[in-house]
């Protein structure tokens, strides 16, 4: 469903020349959980950003879900990440000042979901992620943990086929840790794809497949026995 | 997404931040509300005018001499026949008045006053419709004909010395030590409720002219009421000038005429003249506001970076970013014009009101002022819209 062929990201910062990433080519197969490790700058945020329609290669071909990615527009981009993606962030990046219902029904509302519907939904996905008695709270009222349960009920809000995870227990500590990752796994059960950055080896764990990176190219691609 | 669903959106962010919006709307209360004001004040007034002069009617029109002390002297100068020449020389049918002002002076009760007077033939009460008798009645044409010593004397006249209008009709008063019969009292009339306070009164012409030793029975001016009212009023004023003018063997520009219609223009231009350029300068505190609207607006796209992005990463198109910047830019701007409006049209009104004018509402510098703050929201809404709506998502979501 991901197919990564030859990509290739290159960044000016000035008069220097990053590199990104260098040459990856990745098939990442429906619902495999896959880990994306290595040290800050190895490029797997990189990675991300391009699995995730927000960046565009420099070179090479990103196939999703037999859709190569490379020539749609910005509309079409938005189209994916809304409906195809979902995304879970270190620092959760819920919007401070709407409750938490309004968050989780933010991206159906960019579907063009009635409002009935978005809100039957939105409720079924806290209650899912045990938030059922927050649902008016806005996020500074919440803990770590009950934050990105909320951002994981928004990943989840338009049934995206793939959940992309940036360091999501990087915040948190290891009991909170280990609850979001057993309902990443669970999810994954239920045949939702995830991809997930971390550098905590006992995270990455969770995972069946490790992916590691070091200076913008894969250098160990192994499964968890 | 629908329209109702950006609207919410905006008002959801505008309410987070209830005091930085409203600073920016008062920009544009103040904008559209002294606008507003301003120009249904001037509306106002100029509709008091136009009323007050238009009372007479639009087939009515004066002459008078252009130089009445000039090198012609007396002999350009109108006179009484004049009324009935013009009367048998003119094409159409017409009520003719002439007219004279004077001072006379009075004594009620052992007191010395003076009033004004106002020499009119009888005819006067057919031509004007400023007229306004509250008790008795004119004098009449056989009245004025046999000199009858009869007075119609204004409401603040008969207030004063005689308790009311009523009471004063038939009681006699003495000018210049001679006896006159009461026999009306007129209301005086106002312009933007200005003036009617004087002692003032009618008199018949011929009457008034023997008074006061006028042995050539000079008149003031003549005042011409056309019959019909399918006539073309320039061709009758030009006649008139011309037969006045061969009658006393004078140049034409010796006599001027003036219509309803000519003040009325004047009065119009006048107004319309001071509408544009208070209003102009009105207009600059809403262009001010204006900006003050755009100012915000690129602060707030720049304080919600993160937020944009974050909208993006969920799968926001960049223009349901736009839609929601401009329905901002908006809804301040639209709320802004509609206190505004509320807020000019209150302050017009108590104006109006402490000056006992007539209130005008002014429907079309209201909806004028609604197109203008749309156009204003969106002018300075689309470049900040436009801003947030192609911000870099990764940027944006690194923007701390």
């Amino acid at each position: 469903m991901i197919h990564l062929e030859k990509i290739s990201k290159e960044y000016s910062d000035g008069d220097i020349r990053v590199i990104a990433l260098n040459d990856v080519s990745l098939t990442i197969e429906q619902g495999e959980f896959v880990a994306v490790m290595g040290p800050s700058g190895s490029g797997k945020s990189t990675l991300m950003n391009i699995l995730g329609c927000l960046d565009v290669p420099s070179s090479g071909v990103y196939r999703l879900n037999d859709r190569q990615i490379n020539n749609l527009t910005a509309i079409e981009l938005a189209a994916l990440r809304n409906q195809t993606i979902g995304f879970i962030f270190q620092t959760f990046h819920l919007l401070p000042r709407l409750s938490v219902l309004k968050n989780v029904e933010l991206p159906m509302l960019y579907r063009g979901v009635r409002q009935r519907e978005r809100r039957q939904r939105a409720i079924e996905l806290l209650k899912m992620v045990g938030l059922e008695e927050r649902l008016h709270h806005q996020p500074n009222q919440l803990s770590g943990g009950q934050k990105q349960r909320v951002a994981i009920a928004r990943a989840l809000a338009n049934n995206p086929s793939i959940i992309l995870a940036d360091e999501p227990t990087g915040n948190l500590d290891t009991n909170t840790s280990i609850e979001i990752m057993n309902i990443l796994t669970d999810l994954n059960k239920q045949g939702v794809t995830i991809v997930l950055v971390t550098h905590e080896e006992d995270i990455a764990l969770f995972a069946s497949r490790i992916i590691r990176f070091r200076d913008g190219q894969i250098v160990e691609d192994s499964l968890v026995s | 997404m629908n329209l109702s669903e950006y609207f919410k959106l905006a008002v959801d962010s505008l309410r987070i931040n209830k005091l930085r919006s409203f600073l920016t709307l008062i920009g544009i209360i103040v904008g559209v509300g002294s606008v507003i004001a301003v120009v249904m004040i001037a509306h106002s007034g100029q509709e008091g005018i136009i009323d007050a002069i238009s009372q007479d009617g639009k087939n009515v029109f004066y002459i008078y001499n252009s130089e009445p002390n000039g090198v012609y002297g007396s002999r350009a100068a109108l006179r009484i026949n004049d009324i009935s020449f013009l009367k048998r020389k003119l094409d159409q049918e017409v009520l003719i008045s002439g007219y004279n002002i004077g001072r006379v002076e009075v004594r009620i009760n052992k007191k010395q006053e003076y009033v004004d007077v106002q020499a009119v033939s009888a005819s006067y009460k057919e031509i004007t419709k400023n007229l306004d008798l509250i008790s008795g009645r004119f004098y009449s044409e056989s009245e004025e004909r046999s000199r009858l010593k009869v007075i119609v004397i204004n409401n603040v006249l008969a207030d004063k010395y005689y308790d009311n209008a009523k009471s004063a009709v038939g009681k006699t008063i003495v000018l210049n030590n001679v006896p006159f019969k009461i026999i009306g009292v007129y209301k005086e009339s106002t312009i933007l409720g200005l003036g009617g306070k004087r002692l003032n009164s009618y008199l018949p012409l011929n009457l008034w002219n023997r008074m006061t030793d006028n042995m050539q029975e000079k008149i003031a001016g003549i005042q011409v009421k056309v019959i019909s009212e399918e006539v073309n009023m320039q061709d009758i004023m030009k006649q008139t000038v011309s037969l006045l003018a061969e009658k006393h063997r004078v140049p034409k520009e010796q006599y001027i005429t003036q219509s309803i219609e000519q003040t009325e223009k004047v009065v119009n231009s006048v107004f319309g003249f001071i509408k544009v350029i208070v209003g102009a300068i009105a207009g600059v505190s809403l262009f001010v506001g204006g900006v003050g609207v755009m100012n915000i607006m690129l602060v707030t796209v720049v304080e919600r970076t993160q937020e944009i992005g974050i909208r993006k990463a969920i799968g926001a198109k960049p223009q349901d970013i736009l839609y929601q910047f401009i329905i901002e830019a908006l809804i301040l701007t639209l709320f802004g014009g509609l206190i505004g409006a509320v807020l000019g049209v209150g302050t017009a009104y108590i104006i109006t009101l402490l000056l006992k004018w007539e209130f005008v509402i002014s429907w079309s510098i209201i909806g004028l002022s609604f197109v203008i703050t749309t156009l204003i929201g969106l002018f300075f809404g689309i470049y900040p819209a436009n801003k947030a709506a192609n911000l870099d998502p990764i940027e944006a979501l690194r923007y701390e």
